[in-house]
């Protein structure tokens, strides 16, 4: 860790880069302090908002980018948490559960630990095997059999789904192997900033073209030509930083693009749809104008994994 | 002083992080004496969430009201309440009068405290409301004309930290504030508070389609 610090001068690329983010994000700031007076008040309140949550967010990913790499993965486990306590809040909660959501909590802690020790085994097996298999156990000896399973069901998809999924974009990091690395870094902000700024565009094009709704049920928002936006800037970012960022080739870069871009609506989209089930808008006000911090990162929790697998299987 | 510094730069960051604690309707909290903040109780996570919930000027003239029986039983529990939560004993089921069980309480009033008072008397059974106790607001509401008595409902703490349990897990608190109640006879004060209380925990008007999770 040491090393890597003194390292610095290797990580070129990724602290050129979340400058170039912050430089970025200050152009919209600007953009949008200059035109303030044709926006209707409240957008412009909301989107204000949004904007600031996204400096706080910047300053504490690219500080760690700078300062000190590893930082990313207490990062990373402290969104977890926060993600895990939103999914667990959303839902019924039987008193007698305490003990197995206290145990929810504490398996978070550990897996982040194989992510910092690079414990690959241990990493992809820890939560869909051993914590099924402890949270059935415990479940099972609450010896309350009346929603025993719901709690079951509960607490393994909330493992899976918010610690498992996120785990993987913590895991990129050390990826490369032996420890956090500058390339570990670069396939990290890739995949990270892609999501979130096509979530972005899946949001604007949306609210500009959008007329076909792909999922007029489950997330009436979603519109055909946002998808569509949300994949084109997903590719066309994936094109540009991919070669630079990551030892993907430009032609593997554009895939991954498309695959962000799908992924990341079809995991906002499943949010969206579990919310609506449990009758829930935010999954809490922890970012001002965003929502909770599962709004934040429904998107990335799918595209995550999926890239993290591609890449691991072509170039590691 | 001691208690306002450890629940500004300790307690609440602490629970802001853990629980992401949050306040709605912070205006309407009392920022001076005397004033009377009367809320639901089911957890040893609602005082600190009240306490935790004043800004750090205010949060000086803070008190509790505490049962004599169970936080005032021996010198060292007595002295770590007052210092943490400056608690002032009340008997609730003593023998005495008003006057004399409620006088600790009193005196800080008539300083120009601000008071936090469960009315249940005690923890109940989460989310069964227990009926608030008259005697005590009625005498007070009485016996001091400018009192302010604002409503506050916790949601949160009892999944936090239930009854019986003493590490609060990571699950959300909100304190809800509403505005001070209007006047009227002291007798009904109770009654009135515990409404005030009771809609703040289901806001009125038609069900929501959505609601947000942090309840």
């Amino acid at each position: 860790m040491i090393g890597l610090y003194l390292a610095l001068g290797q990580l070129q690329a990724p602290v050129q880069f979340v400058l170039g983010l912050a430089a970025f994000l200050a152009a919209v700031t600007g953009t949008l302090e200059v035109t303030a007076g044709r926006w209707p008040r409240p957008r412009f309140e909301e989107i204000s908002a949004r904007l600031v949550t996204w400096w706080v967010l910047l300053a504490v990913f690219a500080g760690a980018v700078v300062l000190w790499p590893p930082g990313l993965i207490l990062f990373a486990l402290v969104m977890s948490l926060w993600g895990l306590r939103e999914f667990f809040a959303m839902m019924p909660y039987r008193m007698a559960d305490r003990r197995i959501y206290a145990l929810a909590f504490l398996a978070v802690g550990f897996q982040y630990l194989w992510v910092a020790l690079d414990w690959y085994g241990m990493f992809i097996i820890f939560v869909p095997l051993y914590c099924l298999l402890l949270v059935a156990q415990q479940v099972t000896f609450l010896e309350q059999p009346q929603g025993a399973f719901a709690t079951l069901g509960r607490v393994q998809l909330g493992l899976l789904w918010v610690v498992f999924c996120l785990s993987h974009a913590a895991y990129l990091l050390v990826l490369p192997g032996g420890g956090p690395s500058s390339e570990g870094l670069g396939l990290l902000c890739f995949v990270v900033v892609i999501t979130e700024l096509g979530d972005v565009g899946q949001y604007v094009f949306g609210k500009v073209f959008g007329r076909t709704r792909v999922l007029p049920v489950v997330s009436p928002n979603k519109t055909l030509a946002g998808v569509f936006g949300g994949v084109l800037v997903s590719v066309g970012l994936a094109v540009w930083w991919g070669p630079w960022l990551t030892p993907l080739s430009t032609g593997m870069s554009a895939w991954m693009g498309v695959l962000i871009g799908l992924g990341g609506f079809v995991g906002d989209a499943a949010m969206s749809g579990l919310k609506r089930e449990l009758g829930v808008k935010d999954t809490s006000a922890a970012l001002p104008g965003h929502g909770g911090v599962l709004d934040r990162i429904d998107s990335l929790l799918f595209t995550a994994p999926l890239f993290f697998h591609v890449v691991r299987y072509v170039h590691y | 002083m001691f208690r306002a510094w450890l629940f500004t730069w300790l307690v609440r960051p602490l629970l802001t992080v853990w629980c992401g604690f949050r306040v709605v309707g912070a205006a309407h909290l009392p920022r001076t004496g005397p004033a009377l903040v009367v809320a639901n109780h089911q957890s040893h996570l609602d005082i600190v969430s009240v306490l935790c919930a004043f800004d750090r000027t205010a949060r000086r003239r803070v008190y509790a009201a505490a049962a004599a029986d169970v936080f005032f039983r021996g010198p060292v529990r007595a002295f770590l309440t007052r210092l943490l939560f400056g608690a002032r004993p009340v008997e609730r089921d003593g023998e005495g009068d008003l006057d004399q069980r409620l006088a600790p309480v009193r005196r800080v009033l008539e300083r120009g405290g601000i008071v936090v008072l469960f009315p249940e008397g005690t923890r109940g059974d989460p989310r069964v409301a227990q009926p608030f106790r008259r005697g005590g607001l009625a005498y007070l509401c009485s016996h001091m004309d400018d009192l302010a008595v604002v409503p506050v409902y916790l949601a949160g703490p009892e999944r936090a930290m239930p009854r019986g349990t003493w590490l609060p897990l990571p699950s959300p608190i909100e304190v809800r504030v509403g505005p001070a109640l209007p006047p009227s006879a002291p007798d009904d004060v109770a009654l009135t508070a515990q409404h005030a209380v009771s809609l703040l925990a289901h806001p009125p008007g038609p069900a929501p389609e959505v609601r947000h999770a942090a309840s």
